[in-house]
């Protein structure tokens, strides 16, 4: 894949040597058809979650005793869970949930991230010593488990499992951002700017954090897939979003009781949280090769 | 290199210090009182503050972490609640099976995730690459645990390969143990497989097309040669680095795989101690978890660092 990235960008570069970075950007990051079709689930994800009501066939909640376990269908064409509820439905409302953790613990867990690695990069000393081992610290126990750990602690619910998987994912933030102030305060234009006069908060803020943006646009894009396949974790240990409220994790858990008669019921929310994480996972790679060529490899 | 040696002990040992404080506050707010849970609903106030005396837990915070961690240094994890076991005797009776099972799927990711990596390298571009990358892509997408579901659909359930679930240690009845292993270690490392695959492809592409390949490529070396003996041995240092990270994912996958196919380890000790609000065994748990993870990327990091000088320095 990265040859056709390479081939494509020699095509790119012979032909759009005085266009702008902003084209070549684009042409780059769409040369692929996996990327095209990447953001395609994406965006049907987006509106999925958006536009549930609208586009479910039936209630996500409604129970119909008629229509216990019932196999695909025209009328339900996932079929029915125990209680009668149509699948289809339910992994269409299930998009909200994924798209909210997503969206909503990786702004915390950057926000955060960036913030401490900023100042942790900038102020040096002691005070970097004790962040960065406490960042250690957090990645060496394996992030499931402390974000099992946290939803014991804080109990399960929405709030609390984007919470806990905002906290569990901020190291990785704080490390890439304290590596780029390092990198960056040594590079020439930086020392230029300090014999300018230029403090040094001042120099931080303006020039390493547009200096960051490459690396963390990638970073953000990839962390989607990671905190969307961690929620469906927790719901499926039955630590993470309470039922009868509809995800993906535990309708897998839910299905798995019927594997033999109706192993769709878990295959199909399966396929869903596969899906969207495949698609994060193009797209963040694809904006790795487009933004920054020198990136390749290193997240 | 002694000077890096114990530089990166001191660091893990730090570290091992903000885990164990980050562990025990994090269970200073677990629901329930550890008092009541053991005595039941019907103890008196009094009984529960006699337990909560002996338990030592009316004693400030500070007290009852130094207590805490001065007794772990010793192995001595506490008294389960749900159990009326030692942790250390529980930990020890579950932490082999989670062992085991990591360490056949980390051998198991490396051993096809690095020689598919370098296939891809050399062959990039063609079919062979991008069937790698594409399962490469899904591995690093599949939950280890709906992975675990399909697997028991097809090749417990239509095809009867393998038993649904159950552990037998090896050494008890090998061929039963083994049937029973080897879904739960492929689930386990397909992600790390994944990843290795990834990474050793991008840093052979990345060795290959340095200068001194060319120049081993233009002395009229044979490809292999130049493969084995000069892409591999520089591309293989990121993919070491690999191994410390996938360690920790692969210790947290057995928390659902462990769950999935039934095996009495330390992932389903974990969840099981939650739901039984038995909040001695979470903490010796994850404290354990966490040393063990602290540890290997500690003999990683030395290892690495006799591979390669340049790290030691930094």
């Amino acid at each position: 894949m990265t040859t056709e990235i390479i081939a494509s960008e020699k095509v790119v570069e012979q032909e759009v040597e005085n266009t702008s970075n902003t084209l070549r950007f684009f042409r780059v990051f769409l040369a692929r058809k996996t990327v095209v079709a990447s953001l395609a689930i994406i965006l049907i994800m987006i509106i999925c979650a958006i536009f549930a009501p609208l586009i479910a066939p039936f209630d996500p909640y409604k129970q119909d005793y008629t229509q216990v376990l019932a196999d695909p269908s025209l009328a339900h064409p996932l079929g029915t869970d125990l209680v009668g509820r149509d699948v289809l439905s339910r992994i269409i409302y299930g998009s909200q949930a994924a798209l909210l953790v997503g969206i909503v613990s990786v702004a915390i867990a950057s926000v955060i991230g960036i913030i401490l690695g900023l100042f942790s990069g900038y102020v040096g000393g002691l005070i970097d010593a004790i962040i960065m081992r406490a960042m250690d610290a957090l990645m060496a126990i394996p992030p499931i488990i402390l974000a099992v750990v946290f939803v014991a602690a804080f109990g399960g619910g929405l709030t609390n499992v984007i919470i806990t998987l905002g906290l569990s994912l901020v190291p990785t933030y704080a490390r890439l951002m304290r590596g780029q102030v390092l990198a960056i305060r040594e590079s020439d234009f930086i020392v230029a700017q300090e014999l300018m006069g230029s403090t040094n908060l001042r120099n931080m803020i303006k020039h390493v954090l547009p200096n960051c943006i490459s690396p963390l646009i990638v970073l953000i894009t990839l962390n989607f897939g990671v905190a969307i396949l961690a929620e469906a974790g927790l719901s499926f240990l039955g630590l993470g979003i309470v039922p009868p409220k509809a995800a993906w994790g535990s309708m897998i858990n839910d299905g798995y009781k019927y594997l033999l008669s109706n192993p769709i019921l878990s295959f199909a929310p399966g396929m869903a949280v596969v899906l969207v994480v495949v698609a994060f996972n193009i797209v963040g790679d694809a904006l790795r090769d487009a933004l920054d060529p020198r990136l390749k490899g290193t997240l | 290199m002694i000077a890096f040696i114990i530089r990166r002990l001191l660091q893990t040992v730090i570290v091992l210090i903000m885990v164990s404080l980050i562990v025990f506050s994090i269970l200073q707010v677990l629901p329930g009182d550890p008092a009541r849970t053991l005595l039941g609903p019907e103890a008196s106030p009094e009984q529960v503050e006699q337990i909560r005396e002996e338990l030592g837990l009316n004693r400030s915070l500070p007290v009852q972490y130094f207590t805490w961690v001065g007794h772990a240094i010793q192995g001595d994890l506490g008294k389960s609640i749900a159990f009326r076991e030692d942790v250390t005797g529980i930990i020890g009776e579950h932490l082999p099976k989670t062992i085991y099972i990591s360490i056949l799927s980390m051998v198991l990711a490396i051993i096809i995730g690095v020689p598919a990596g370098i296939i891809a390298a050399i062959k990039r571009g063609g079919k062979i690459d991008s069937l790698i990358s594409v399962v490469a892509n899904f591995g690093m997408a599949v939950p280890a645990f709906w992975l675990a579901v399909l697997c028991i659909y097809f090749f417990s359930l239509k095809l009867g390969w393998f038993p649904v679930q159950g552990y037998t240690s090896p050494f008890e009845d090998l061929w039963l143990s083994t049937q029973q292993v080897i879904m739960p270690v492929i689930c386990l490392a397909f992600a790390a497989l994944a990843s290795f695959a990834r990474q050793t492809r991008s840093a052979m592409l990345e060795v290959i097309m340095q200068d001194f390949t060319r120049t081993a490529r233009s002395k009229g070396l044979k490809e292999g040669t130049i493969i084995i003996k000069h892409t591999l041995k520089n591309a293989i240092i990121p993919v070491i680095t690999l191994v410390g990270l996938q360690v920790r994912n692969i210790v947290g996958s057995t928390i659902f795989i462990e769950q999935v196919f039934n095996i009495p380890g330390m992932g389903r000790l974990v969840v099981q101690s939650i739901f039984n609000q038995d909040f001695v065994v979470v903490q010796g748990c994850v404290l354990v978890i966490a040393i063990i993870v602290a540890l290997t990327n500690l003999l990683i990091d030395i290892s690495y660092g006799y591979a390669d000088p340049r790290i030691r320095i930094k």
